[in-house]
């Protein structure tokens, strides 16, 4: 299948229905970083733009869907055009996720550096960091692997998710022996772990991207399975 | 995107040969046999004089199934089911191979009564057409043929239950003795279904049944054929995707002369394992 | 917008040539009109009068003596009723008392008016001893001098009715002796020497039977010969050979059928000569390749989708071509046959050859009689000298004309019939 359809304009449509996937990708790893950006610089105004700019995936989530549907009442799409505009729209639904966790960091900078409120150590914070680029790092891959349709990077996708578990529990068990030094932190320990989820959900999303984009090559829904089986599933094919 | 790649290495993986057509060994993707198979086929190749039309090609008609059959334009669906009634020994230059049976009888052998033959494996054609008769001779005409009824009463009967099976019985009851090709297109293709069922086939035929048809017309023969396949084995050909896909429950796919898939309907139309097949079905250029 | 240019450059000339491609078709149907109107305008000019046959009044006295004496029911039809008639003409015309004035007196009325009288006196005995006025069928000489066919003024010895005949004619005439009557007797008498006395009915009867053969010849054999070629027979070179020797026989002279009934018919197996059977027979021999072809034609037009549904249903091969084929084939299969029988109800040649051509007055009663057929009788009797047959001729032109145009209707009546849509 070297050439594409020969309705040209069908094989434009679905370009252009990428683009705005791509697009959108973008969009959330932004929102990630520069919610972060916006914690590490205590800069509540970034936070707050950071949180208008949600409104921008929204759009482009409802703008996705509707160009979806159009594909499927026009074109009719079977097989794989079928399971590619399926995908994308599940993928469009995560991006959109994705990016109101993003918003959810933001919301941290603002809860922590608001004028009145107590910011807390900058030593609770250093996990959120790492996390936060973790994620986005899987995000990113997850992206390439749409872009070029890549089971691989897919999978590196997954692997990192399986990694992504054991950060959590070993960062859980680190914020433990801070709220024991310092009880009074704990106020924040409840902001930071609600963080901490809102980062393993956006490393979530991305994990269910590359299962979309599995599912487009191979027909198989592999969201549900779990993260090794799944590893074995793409090295099969 | 690095698709080629991908396909390609998952045509490797799967066991697929990637070059089908000029493969002589090519074996078709898929379950080619069924249990208790209305009508089986083995190895069968045709000839059209010098040409060969049909390579090799195994498929089984199961009992109680819709077996839509899909591919390019002169790619041999057509032949290969007219090899079902043997309508193609009406062509001189045709030649015929390998194995056909019809309930585990050779349907080519000597013993084989080929108006019998006809009678048990109905056929409805691409092009309605009717007999130039009245609608009510059009229905009747195989029935008193083959004396499927006793008396003019029980006729009638067989004639209003065929019209009815084929939706076209309120449309025709008041007109029954004016011409059959009098009617519109969908109707005349109904007639020429009801013509088909009231000799109550085991396994029917239909060579694109609705490629002349509106929407509305095609509609009420997809129901048709659901509803016949309660009863019947159905065979269709139809350059309709969207049709194989909501009447069948199995679909091979036909490429110059080879089935090059066959497989459950649902795998077909959203996962299959051929890219000539996925090419051919998501309208992309094998 | 330079192609819509282009376009229109060329439609004038376009329009031009369509316009004088049309007046060729017009003046070709003209001709071919303005050629049919003066055939059949001279036919009808010259052969109506055929229609009508002068009579003259004759008083004539038949006496006991005339039968010796004894005139009963046998000797009535043994009398001498030429002599009869010629004591009343003398009688009638006493001045004519020379051997040669008597002689061309007698022959003012025809030779055949001796056995009208017969007949007559013997339906009606008590005429025996009576003067009763006659009307007796004229001579062919009178007849056309009457219908105002011959110039009196051109010399006498250029024309057989001399001066004398056409005084004695005036004279009946002005006494109103001479009348004309709706010629009865070419539609009932068979062929004659005398052109007052020569019919068309045994021509008529004659072609009527040999037609007859034909058909059930051709038509049957034609359109089963036809059926197999087109529906049943293999494609090889043997039968490519038979429809390649067809084509050619429907293209050899019909003279050449003639000779080729003649050599087996008559001399291999013996069949009497100049019956409509065997005239029959050789026709059909002719219109067969006719047939054939136009009947394949026909087949092979029936759409194939019809073959289909009925091999479809479990028809066998048979009740298809019988049931679904036959019936949507026969229209033009029958419009061949039109063709076929229009050519050979027309045809001369080969029924010279095989005999038909022999002068027969008596009428045809079956098939097996000798008989001739119209357009030989047409041939015959424009051959004839006297002027009195070139109405005659005529007559019979119109006549077949006639005839084609029942046959025709007939067949296009049963043509109807079948013709359905499909
Ligand atoms: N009567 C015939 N004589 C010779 N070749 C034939 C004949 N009928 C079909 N063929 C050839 O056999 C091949 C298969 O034809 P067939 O009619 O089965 O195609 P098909 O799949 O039904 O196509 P379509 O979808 O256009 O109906 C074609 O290449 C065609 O040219
Ligand atoms: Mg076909």
């Amino acid at each position: 299948m070297n050439e594409g359809h020969i309705v040209t304009r069908f094989d434009q449509e679905l370009e252009h229905l990428n683009s705005l996937i791509l697009e959108m990708g973008q969009l959330a790893i932004n929102q990630l970083t520069e919610a972060l950006d916006s914690l590490a610089n205590e800069d509540t105004e970034q936070a707050y733009n950071v949180i208008a700019r949600d409104s921008k995936l929204n759009d482009l989530d409802s703008q996705s869907n509707d160009e979806i549907i159009r594909l499927i009442a026009k074109r009719q799409p079977v097989a794989r055009d079928l399971r590619e505009l399926i995908a994308i729209g599940k993928i469009v639904s995560d991006l959109e996720r994705a990016g109101d966790e993003a918003r959810k960091i933001a919301g941290l900078t603002i809860r922590f550096f608001e004028p009145g409120n107590k910011p807390p150590s900058n030593e609770i914070l250093t996990d959120i960091h790492q996390l936060a680029e973790y994620v986005c790092k899987m995000l990113q891959l997850s992206m390439t692997s749409f872009s070029e349709q890549n089971m691989k990077t897919a999978g590196k996708v997954v692997r990192r998710g399986l990694k992504l578990d054991n950060q959590l529990q070993s960062i859980i068990r680190r914020l433990t022996t801070f709220i024991m030094e310092d009880p009074r932190n704990i106020g924040h320990f409840i902001d930071i772990v609600l963080g901490i989820r809102a980062l393993e959900r956006f490393g979530g999303h991305a994990k269910n991207i590359a299962s979309h984009i599995v599912f487009i090559q191979t027909g198989e829904d592999l969201r549900h399975v779990a993260d090794d089986e799944f590893l074995k599933s793409i090295g099969k094919h | 995107m690095n698709q080629t790649a991908i396909e390609f290495s998952k045509s490797i993986e799967r066991n697929i040969s990637d070059d089908p057509l000029n493969d002589p060994n090519y074996k078709t993707v898929g379950e080619v046999t069924v249990p208790n198979a209305a009508m089986t086929t083995k190895n069968v190749d045709v000839h059209y004089g010098d040409k060969q039309a049909i390579f090799n090609v195994s498929l089984d008609v199961g009992r109680n199934e819709v077996l839509s059959m899909i591919g390019p334009s002169g790619c041999g669906k057509s032949t290969f089911i007219r090899c079902l009634n043997r309508m193609n020994d009406t062509i001189d230059s045709c030649r015929i191979e390998g194995d056909i049976r019809l309930d585990g009888e050779d349907i080519y052998s000597r013993n084989m009564d080929v108006v019998l033959l006809r009678a048990r494996v109905g056929m409805v054609f691409q092009k309605p057409n009717p007999f130039p008769k009245s609608i009510y001779d059009n229905v009747a005409y195989g029935v008193s043929l083959h004396g499927l009824s006793n008396n003019k009463s029980e006729l009638d009967d067989i004639v209003e239950d065929a019209l009815k099976r084929a939706g076209l019985w309120d449309e025709v009851s008041d007109r029954l003795n004016q011409p059959g090709t009098g009617l519109s297109g969908g109707q005349q293709q109904r007639l020429c279904i009801a013509r088909a069922i009231a000799i109550s086939p085991e396994i029917i035929l239909m060579d694109e049944p609705c490629s002349a048809l509106d929407p509305i017309a095609t509609a009420k023969i997809e129901e048709l054929i659901d509803e016949l396949s309660q009863r019947y084995s159905i065979c269709i050909v139809t350059h309709s995707m969207q049709q194989a896909a909501r009447v069948s429950q199995r679909t091979a796919y036909f490429h110059l002369g080879k089935l090059i898939e066959v497989g459950a309907t649902d795998i077909i139309f959203t996962n299959p394992s051929h890219r000539l097949t996925e090419g051919y079905i998501t309208g992309r250029f094998g | 917008m330079n192609q819509v240019a282009l376009i229109q450059r060329g439609l004038a000339r376009r329009y031009r040539l369509e316009k004088r491609f049309k007046t060729y078709g017009l003046t070709a149907i003209v001709c071919s009109v303005a050629f049919l109107v003066f055939l059949l305008g001279t036919t009808f000019l010259n052969g109506y009068t055929a229609l009508l046959q002068t009579y003259i009044a004759v008083d004539i006295t038949i006496l006991d003596s005339d039968f010796d004496g004894d005139p009963s029911e046998d000797l009535l039809s043994k009398g001498d009723y030429s002599g009869i008639i010629k004591r009343s003409l003398r009688e009638a015309f006493p001045e004519a008392t020379k051997r040669k004035e008597k002689s061309e007196l007698y022959r003012l009325i025809s030779s055949g008016a001796q056995y009208d009288l017969r007949e007559k006196v013997v339906d009606n005995p008590e005429l025996v001893g009576q003067t009763a006025t006659f009307w007796l069928l004229a001579d062919d000489e009178v007849d056309v001098y009457m219908k105002g066919r011959i110039d009196p003024t051109i010399p006498e010895k250029k024309r057989r009715l001399k001066d004398r005949s056409i005084a004695w004619i005036e004279q009946l005439r002005n006494q109103g002796r001479i009348k004309r009557n709706f010629n009865i007797l070419f539609f009932t008498n068979g062929d004659s020497r005398e052109p007052e006395q020569a019919g068309i009915l045994g021509a008529v009867v004659g072609s009527v039977f040999t037609i007859l053969v034909t058909m059930l010849l051709a038509f049957p054999i034609g359109v089963a010969a036809a059926i197999y070629l087109q529906e049943f027979a293999r494609k090889n070179r043997f039968t490519d050979l038979i429809e390649v020797n067809i084509n050619n026989l429907a293209a050899v002279p019909s003279i050449i059928f003639g000779l080729l009934g003649l050599a087996i018919f008559l001399n291999f197996f013996h069949m009497p000569r100049s019956i409509p059977l065997v005239g029959g027979m050789v026709l059909a021999l002719m219109t067969l390749p006719t047939i054939i072809i136009s009947s394949r034609a026909a087949l092979g037009a029936v759409p194939p989708s019809i073959r289909e549904a009925a091999l479809g249903v479990g028809a066998s091969p048979v009740q298809t071509v019988l049931h679904h084929v036959l019936p949507l084939a026969m229209p033009g299969m029958l419009t061949g046959t039109i063709i076929g029988l229009a050519q050979a109800l027309g045809e001369t040649a080969p029924l010279l050859v095989i005999g038909m051509v022999a002068f027969i007055v008596d009428i045809p009663s079956s098939p097996m009689d000798p008989g001739t057929a119209l357009p030989v009788q047409i041939y015959l009797w424009a051959d004839s000298p006297e002027r009195a047959f070139v109405e005659r001729t005529s007559a019979a032109i119109m006549t077949l004309l006639l005839f084609l145009i029942a046959i025709n209707g007939l067949i296009v009546l049963l043509r109807k019939k079948f013709e359905r849509r499909w």
